[in-house]
C-alpha cells in the first residue's frame, strides 16, 4: 500500500494529480468522462469580477506536440460561478481550487474579498494569463515588483492558502518567485503558456487577433521542467509543476524536480483518462521502487531511489 | 462517452475521401444526425489532439465516419485498420432539430458528409433510435401528416470526382440534385445557385445545411430572402471537444461566442449572419 498523499502550505491532496485552469472549464464538461472524485485537485477556469466574451476566434492552432491558444479569460463572471459553478464541484471529493484574474491588482483584491467565505480549498491568482491583457499593461509575473503588489494584496483578504501561477516568459523567474515568496504565497504553480505565434501565408497576418498566444502541450516540456528546476533551488515554497505532462513518467520528472503535486491540462483534451493512468503509474512506480511515500520524491534529484 | 470501438472497416472512397465504420451500440443508441465524435488518431504518442468528424451515418450499431485525409492525423487514421479499436468521445454536440415537410439539404465539399445520416432520419425516422432534437416528443409512431414529405438533397463540388455521396443519398429517398464549377455533372455553377434556382421553383420549410463558410452564408441569405428557416453546422479547430476550454467558439450576430462543440456544431443560420 503506497501513500500518495500531498500537502500544499495546508492544502491537503488525496494525489498530487490536479486539473488544469482554463482546460476543465468548471468541472461539470468533464463529469462524465472521468470520475472527478478520483482527482487530487480541480483548478477552475480563471474567474474575474465581471463576466468576460473573451477572444474573438480563431482562438486555436494545433502545433507539433503542442497547441497554442488565445481564449482570453473568457468567464462567467464570479457572481454566477458562485450561484452555478461552485456548488457543482463541492458535490465531490476532490479539493477545489478557485483562480482568480484581474486587470489591476485592485480587482484580484476585490475578488480574493468576495470569495473570503465561500466554501473552496485554496485560491489560485492567474497574473500570468498572456492573452487577456488591458492595453498597455504589462502581465503581472513579468514583473517581481507587480507580481509582488498583487499577492499581498490578495493574501490580506484571503483566508486560504494563496498559489502564485508563475509565467515562464522571463528571463529570471527564480526572482519572481522570491517576489512572490516574500509577498506571502503560500504556495506556487508553474509554468502557464509560453508566448507563441502562428502566421497565416495566405492572408500574410498573424492568425490570432492579439498576434501572441500561449503554447502548452508535450512540446513545452523540456522548457517548462528547468523552470521548476530553477524555483526549485530559489524558494523553499511548495511547487506545484505543469507544462506538457501526459504521463505518469512526466509527473515523476516535475516531482524529482521539486514539484509536491502535478497539473494535466492538454493532456485531458487527448485522453480524459490521462489523470488516473497518471495516478495509477505514480502507485506502480513507489511499488516497484519500495518507496512508500510520494512526499519523499518531490526534490529528490541526485538521490538514488535503491 | 470514452468508447474503444471496433473498426469494421477503412476504405477509401472518391476524391481523397476515406470511409471508417466502427461497431458501437452504445454510441448507435444515442447519436443525432449533426453530432460528431472526438477521434484519437494517434495512440501510441501522447501529444496529438483528437480530430472532431462528423457522424456520416448511424446503421443496426454501426457507425461510419467520413473524412479528408489532410494532413498528418487523418493520414493516420487512413492507416487504421479492420479489428483495431478507435478511441472515441461522443456523441457530442447539438445536432439538426428535424422539422419540416419539403426539407432541402445543401452540402458543398466536405459538409455532405454530416448530411447522409440527417437525410435518412427524416426520411426514415423510425429507423434511428433517436428520433433528433424538436421533432415530435416522447418516441412513438410519427403521425402521418407530421411526416416529412420530400427531402430534396443539394450537393456541390469543383468536380463530379468531388460530389459526394450521390448514390447514398438517392438510395435513401432523396431527390438529389448535384451543381459542379466546371458542369462535368449536373448543373454548372455553385451549390448556392442552384438552391436559389431550386426554392424558386419548389415548395421548401426547412434548409439543412453544411459545407464552407462562404456556401452556409450564402445559404442563409437565400433562406433569408425566401424566409425559410434554416440550420447550418459549423466547424471550428478544436480542443477539448466537450465544452470546457471555451477554443471552439463562433461569433454571433448579437456578438455572444457560444462553443461549436457545444451550443453547436448546428445553429440557427439567423443567430450567425
Amino acid at each position: 500500500m503506497v501513500d500518495l498523499r500531498v500537502n500544499i502550505a495546508g492544502l491537503k491532496l488525496k494525489n498530487p494529480v490536479t486539473m488544469a485552469s482554463g482546460t476543465f472549464g468548471y468541472g461539470e464538461e468533464y463529469s462524465g468522462l472521468v470520475d472527478l472524485n478520483r482527482l487530487g485537485a480541480v483548478v477552475t477556469k480563471s474567474i474575474t469580477l465581471k463576466p468576460r466574451a473573451g477572444n474573438p476566434p480563431p482562438r486555436l492552432r494545433e502545433t507539433s506536440s503542442g497547441l497554442l491558444n488565445s481564449i482570453g479569460l473568457q468567464n462567467v463572471g464570479v457572481e454566477t460561478f458562485l450561484e452555478e459553478k461552485l456548488p457543482y464541484l463541492n458535490r465531490f471529493d476532490t479539493r477545489v481550487i478557485v483562480s482568480i484574474a484581474g486587470e489591476t491588482s485592485k480587482e484580484y483584491s476585490e475578488l480574493a474579498g468576495i470569495l473570503k467565505n465561500e466554501k473552496f480549498d485554496a485560491l489560485e491568482v492567474n497574473i500570468s494569463c498572456p492573452n487577456a491583457q488591458a492595453a498597455g499593461r504589462r502581465v503581472f509575473a513579468q514583473d517581481p515588483s507587480a507580481a509582488s503588489e498583487v499577492i499581498r494584496k490578495v493574501k490580506r483578504k484571503s483566508s486560504k492558502p494563496v498559489i502564485a501561477k508563475l509565467s515562464p516568459n522571463v528571463t529570471d523567474i527564480a526572482g519572481i518567485a522570491k517576489a512572490c515568496e516574500k509577498a506571502g504565497a503560500d504556495a506556487l504553480a508553474l509554468v502557464n503558456t509560453f508566448n507563441g505565434m502562428a502566421v497565416d501565408i495566405y492572408r500574410r497576418a498573424p492568425v490570432f487577433k492579439n498576434t501572441v498566444a500561449g503554447l502548452c502541450g508535450p512540446a513545452i516540456k523540456p522548457l517548462a521542467l528547468y523552470k521548476v528546476f530553477e524555483v526549485r533551488k530559489a524558494v523553499s515554497l511548495p511547487i506545484i509543476g505543469m507544462g506538457g505532462i501526459t504521463s505518469a513518467a512526466d509527473a515523476l520528472e516535475f516531482i524529482i524536480c521539486g514539484a509536491t503535486a502535478i497539473s494535466v491540462g492538454y493532456g485531458n483534451f487527448v485522453d480524459p483518462q490521462i489523470p488516473l493512468k497518471i495516478i495509477r503509474g505514480l502507485e506502480e512506480y513507489l511499488s516497484k521502487n519500495k518507496i512508500s511515500s510520494l512526499k519523499k520524491l518531490t526534490g529528490s534529484l541526485g538521490c538514488r531511489t535503491n | 462517452m470514452q468508447h474503444k470501438c471496433e473498426i469494421i472497416s477503412n476504405t477509401g472512397v472518391c476524391g481523397g475521401f476515406h470511409k471508417l465504420e466502427i461497431a458501437s451500440y452504445a454510441i448507435a443508441e444515442t447519436a443525432k444526425p449533426g453530432q460528431f465524435l472526438h477521434v484519437r488518431v494517434d495512440e501510441d504518442n501522447d501529444a496529438m489532439l483528437r480530430r472532431p468528424l462528423s457522424i456520416h451515418d448511424s446503421e443496426g450499431g454501426r457507425i461510419s465516419l467520413l473524412y479528408k485525409v489532410l494532413g498528418g492525423g487523418t493520414k493516420m487514421l487512413a492507416g487504421k485498420m479492420p479489428g483495431e479499436k478507435l478511441d472515441v468521445i461522443g456523441p457530442l454536440g447539438r445536432g439538426f432539430s428535424l422539422a419540416g415537410k419539403n426539407a432541402v439539404i445543401v452540402g458543398g465539399g466536405t459538409g455532405v458528409a454530416s448530411l447522409l445520416f440527417l437525410a435518412r432520419s427524416l426520411i426514415n425516422p423510425e429507423s434511428s433510435p433517436a428520433k433528433g432534437e424538436g421533432r415530435v416528443g416522447g418516441g412513438g409512431r410519427i403521425p402521418d401528416n407530421e411526416k416529412v414529405a420530400s427531402v430534396t438533397a443539394l450537393i456541390g463540388g469543383k468536380t463530379r470526382k468531388k460530389v459526394l455521396c450521390e448514390a447514398e443519398l438517392i438510395k435513401a429517398g432523396c431527390i438529389v440534385k448535384t451543381a459542379t464549377d466546371n458542369g462535368s455533372l449536373g448543373f454548372k455553377g455553385l451549390v448556392t445557385d442552384l438552391l436559389k434556382e431550386h426554392l424558386s421553383e419548389n415548395p421548401a420549410d426547412m434548409i439543412y445545411a453544411c459545407g464552407p463558410m462562404p456556401m452556409l452564408e450564402k445559404t442563409a441569405g437565400l433562406a433569408r430572402r425566401f424566409k425559410i428557416p434554416c440550420q447550418v453546422s459549423l466547424e471550428e479547430h478544436m480542443a477539448c471537444g466537450v465544452g470546457a476550454c471555451m477554443g471552439c467558439v463562433t461569433k454571433t450576430r448579437s456578438g455572444d461566442y457560444p462553443r461549436v462543440c457545444k451550443e453547436g456544431p448546428v445553429f440557427d443560420a439567423g443567430e450567425i449572419w
